[in-house]
């Protein structure tokens, strides 16, 4: 009786449970949240699709590809089962009110987005605990790639905060320490997207030439990922070292460098003293001081106006120990 | 003590004259120059309307040397083409960029808005730049800057 009375009672939770589960595997995965808002906002949060991550801050309709009202109490809910199986970049933002779905805003206590890797399989759940920017404290329940995306974004945002509020010469050193930190992330990382957003905000386009053999390795790393983020970071950064042409190269030097100094007695043969003390900036100014750039070519060059050309060329000057561009020509 | 009024007549001079180098775009420039004891700040704010417009343009604030803070703020409004905005140091790097694009939104009658907010204390000295980069936009561009020496 008491087998027979257990046997039953299994069959029975089994009657029960079974459609329960089956429902519940098949229910639309979903990203819900809960957040914080003050009444000069919509009460709407709109999703776009992020592309690559040159587009982090585009912003167009034909990006948003879904809404959700956000209730009195702050939380929002939105289907995303149609969206891709595979994880990619999305883009979660808010708007003033009065303000049209397609308003970015950037930097400052209105920032309104917040950037995240979400798939068609699994369910999100976010909770912001910030209240200016809205997107802000943000943690997520039971989604590891989620936070350890974040968790960049968080690093980011301290650490530029912190730079912005620091004296010119610190910020400089701040963000260089970013920059290094960002990039042992990106290397570290398992997850692809992750590590790559480390690299975009890890400003590579400008320290990539520093860095080259880091860069080397991470597009080898990487070599297998197809997505359109990485096959617009390939895109970006230059092109694969030719080690062919390199060495070439390299020995054609070498013999000039053997004749200059066979015709040229014994002079150390080098950069001229100083040289190194340059700014990667001055040295580029100098190069263009070489060529017999004028301030105002210097200027359309770099991007920077007279006055600043003005600046750095008195400062190469006095770290080269010269007094004109004649000079300059002539080292 | 006695020479504070030549001080600040001199301060106000100089900064109005860093003011009035701004590059003049096709557009309204506002100037507003306020000292408050040892404080000056200087706000310049600049609007610019596009119609149809491809040109690639660029304003240039020139923040002096020794500026204890800065903000530079960009609000572009467009509601039609495509409008790109990069903002950069006196060094060249970027610091800030947004692009907005009315792609898709055929049969409403919105706007697409981009904002870029970028605060720094201490800020370099030199030309900050503000590149314009539209295509076929109908919109509007305010730049406002504000710095405290």
């Amino acid at each position: 009786m008491t087998c027979k009375g257990l046997l039953l009672g299994c069959l029975g939770w089994l009657f029960l449970c079974l459609p329960l589960a089956a429902k519940s595997s098949s229910s639309v995965p979903q990203l819900t949240g809960h957040i914080q808002l003050d009444s000069s906002w919509e009460r709407t949060v709109y999703l776009s699709y992020i592309p690559t991550f040159e587009d982090l801050y585009a912003m167009s309709y034909d990006m948003i590809i879904a809404e959700a009202a956000i209730d009195s109490l702050g939380h929002f809910s939105m289907d995303i089962g149609f969206l891709p199986r595979e994880d990619m970049v999305y883009r979660l933002h808010l708007i003033k009110r009065g303000d049209a779905p397609t308003s970015l805003n950037i930097g400052g206590l209105d920032e309104n987005h917040l950037f995240l890797i979400a798939n068609g399989r699994d369910s999100i759940r976010l909770e912001a605990n910030g209240l200016r920017p809205p997107f802000s404290d943000i943690t997520y329940r039971n989604a590891p790639v989620q936070s350890a995306f974040q968790a960049v974004t968080d690093f980011e945002n301290r650490t530029t905060d912190l730079a912005a509020e620091s004296s010119a010469a610190k910020r400089q050193f701040i963000e260089a320490q970013m920059c290094g930190q960002l990039r042992i992330i990106a290397d570290t990382s398992s997850h692809p997207l992750v590590s790559l957003y480390a690299i975009y905000l890890s400003q590579f386009e400008t320290n990539h030439r520093e860095h080259a053999d880091f860069y080397r390795g991470y597009r080898k790393k990487w070599k297998g990922e197809r997505s359109a983020y990485f096959t617009a970071f390939r895109r970006q950064l230059p092109g694969r070292v030719n080690y062919l042409r390199t060495g070439a190269f390299a020995v054609a030097a070498l013999c000039l460098l053997g004749l200059g100094y066979y015709f040229g007695g014994r002079r150390t043969p080098g950069e001229p003293t100083g040289l190194k003390e340059l700014t990667v900036q001055e040295r580029k100014i100098y190069e263009l001081l070489r060529k017999g750039s004028t301030n105002q070519e210097i200027s359309d060059a770099c991007h920077i106006g007279v006055s600043t050309v003005k600046s750095h060329v008195s400062s190469i000057y006095r770290k080269l120990n010269v007094k004109s561009r004649k000079e300059v020509i002539n080292m | 003590m006695r020479n504070a009024p030549v001080l600040l007549l001199c301060s106000f001079l100089l900064l109005s004259a860093t003011a009035f180098g701004q590059q003049n775009q096709n557009s309204n420039t506002n100037r507003n120059s306020n000292s408050n004891g040892d404080d000056t700040r200087v706000e310049v704010e600049q609007t610019l309307e596009l119609e149809d417009d491809s040109r690639k343009d660029e304003v240039i604030l020139n923040i002096p040397e020794n500026t204890r803070e800065m903000q530079i703020k960009v609000y572009g409004r467009i509601s039609n083409g495509r409008l790109v905005i990069e903002l950069y140091d006196p060094h060249g790097k970027k610091e800030g960029t947004f692009s907005l694009s009315t792609k898709g939104n055929a049969g409403k009658t919105s706007q697409a808005i981009g904002n870029l907010t970028k605060s720094l204390r201490d800020p370099e000295g030199g030309d900050w730049v503000i590149m314009i980069l539209p295509g076929n936009v109908t919109g509007h561009i305010a730049i406002s800057s504000a710095y405290i020496q």
